[in-house]
């Protein structure tokens, strides 16, 4: 399997009684991405596009360097804008709250029902207020869209349509190219969420048929506070704004107001300064150390699967393909619930994640009411295999009795 | 090997729940779930008077939540309904003499905080 890369991890180094298997739910941070944090806050920490000062304008030059690198990691063609957020969810509401004006009554709305609620209660909250029809296209237990309730969906010709880069829960990468494509053939908007996908996947926003593409920098290795929401440009001009305040106007009169361009206009307030000198160093990271790790991946999938399929009363969900996920693994033992086999398996210094996993909607469709999530990260050594296997398997004799 | 918390007790309540099912004409049919964690039940209570005659419950829910339920109605039947408004989380923890982090204090809790939404005025 992989060369050991957890010395490049202090929180792992610090915590050697314990296997982490929560990537999905936050990254650890390397070395690098801690030391540009405190590098920020000892030698630049000013505030932005203000002071005239030396220190002042190199902040401000660090800054947009960042949107900058940004931009280049994800090969955005030139007309879209790199927005920087407090995260995903951040970035989602900003467009599900700014697409008020462009939604009329009768109007459709498309989510997968494996959206997070991240992307699905924004986009469900905007169908509400607009009275339009908000659809939800069905997805199995493999983590596989209903192809034929997908191109019934299409055929409304929607205005909007929220699509899962990876699924946090299957661990399937859907076909966001052939999604987008039919989508935006009828002259939908094409929102993407990438939390899951942007720390496993290469992501070319200049290949994507898509109109936006947002994600979160702690679960990439940076740090909690900051997101980056991608916008094109058939977009951006169709999004108001829903955050009023320092930095993102124009005009103030007394009675009414003019925003800035974007980005700036879609970022109001002080933005996470110190986070964003830490996400810079996250994306040199990913550029960097993880480019190498996709066939790395499928070998850990590939182990991982193959081990899990051989407990006996284990349902894996998500596909059992290596290649047709992220090294995401959700599961259940039959007659125990997830949260003692999550117990259990804390119990046994493995860190897992018991529930619904902020999916509601998806767990009652499949009519189950929590599952146990193991996810990998680029720590992830043999060992930390061969401990979540037999604790699964300690689990089960303990809870059975 | 013995685990501290799942003891014997709680996972003969757990597999063989003594009180697990149905009524087919309680008096209150209750609801409640932890959905954070996926915790789910359904208690139907019986009353004669203001006295608890019987309650059952249906659970797809975690080993210390239908614990708790099972040994939660063993102690309220035959008593009057009023009890449930004396009852508290300190009691709880008593009965089941649990290590209990909060976030499994929650699934011990939700069967007594299902049936306190019991209210005297309330019909079926």
């Amino acid at each position: 399997m992989a060369t050991d890369n957890r010395s490049s991890y202090p929180l792992i180094t610090n915590h050697p009684e314990l296997s982490y298997w929560d990537s999905a739910a936050t990254t650890p941070a390397p070395r690098p991405v801690i030391e540009a944090l405190r590098i920020w806050a000892e030698r630049h920490n000013t505030n932005i596009n203000r002071g005239h000062y030396e220190l002042a304008t190199k902040g401000t030059d660090l800054f947009e360097k960042t949107r900058d690198h940004a931009r280049a990691w994800l090969n955005a063609p030139g007309d879209w804008q790199i927005i920087f957020t407090s995260g995903v969810t951040a970035a989602l509401n900003i467009l599900g709250g700014g697409l008020d004006e462009q939604i009329n009554a009768g109007d459709t709305i498309v989510v997968t029902a494996d959206a997070h609620h991240s992307l699905f209660i924004p986009l469900q909250q905007l169908a509400r207020r607009r009275r339009a029809n908000f659809v939800i296209i069905d997805v199995d237990t493999q983590g596989r869209l209903d192809a034929t309730a997908w191109g019934e969906a299409v055929a409304r010709r929607p205005k909007v349509v929220g699509l899962t880069h990876v699924s946090n829960v299957t661990g399937r990468v859907h076909d966001i190219s052939l999604l987008g494509t039919q989508a935006q053939a009828v002259g939908a908007l094409v929102l993407v969420d990438g939390a899951q996908a942007v720390a496993h996947l290469e992501v070319n926003l200049s290949a994507l048929p898509i109109d936006a593409y947002a994600f979160s920098a702690h679960k990439m290795y940076g740090p909690t506070g900051v997101g980056v929401l991608a916008v094109n440009r058939r977009l951006s001009d169709q999004l108001t704004p829903t955050q009023f305040g320092g930095g993102m106007i124009d005009k103030v009169d007394d009675l009414d107001t003019t925003w800035a361009s974007l980005p700036h206009g879609l970022e109001a307030g002080t933005p996470n300064l110190w986070g964003i000198a830490a996400f810079d160093a996250a994306i040199t990271w990913n550029e960097h150390q993880l480019t190498d790790q996709r066939g790395q991946q499928h070998q850990l999938s590939a182990e991982v699967i193959r081990r899990l399929l051989s407990i006996p009363d284990l349902t894996l969900y998500g596909p059992t393909e290596p290649n047709e996920r992220i090294p995401l693994f959700t599961f259940n033992l039959r007659g125990l619930h997830a949260h003692d086999v999550g117990e259990v398996l804390a119990q046994n210094g493995i860190a897992v994640r018991a529930g619904k996993h902020c999916t509601q909607p998806l767990h009652r469709r499949w009519d189950i009411p929590a599952t146990v999530r193991a996810s990998a990260g680029h720590y992830t050594i043999s060992e930390d295999v061969d401990r979540l296997i037999s604790a699964i398997t300690v689990a089960q004799s303990t809870l059975n009795g | 090997m013995d685990n501290e918390l799942y003891q014997e007790q709680i996972l003969d309540r757990y597999h063989q729940p003594r009180h697990h099912g149905s009524l087919q004409h309680p008096t209150k049919k209750l609801e409640g779930a932890n959905r954070t964690c996926g915790d789910e039940l359904t208690m139907y209570v019986q009353l004669a008077g203001d006295t608890i005659k019987e309650i059952r419950f249906e659970s797809r829910a975690c080993a210390v939540c239908t614990a708790s339920a099972d040994l939660l109605i063993d102690r309220l039947i035959g008593q009057p309904v009023a009890l449930l408004d004396e009852l508290d989380a300190a009691d709880i923890q008593n009965m089941l003499g649990l290590p209990l982090s909060p976030i499994r204090l929650k699934c011990a809790l939700l069967p007594l905080e299902t049936l306190k939404l019991y209210k005297p005025s309330d019909k079926t």
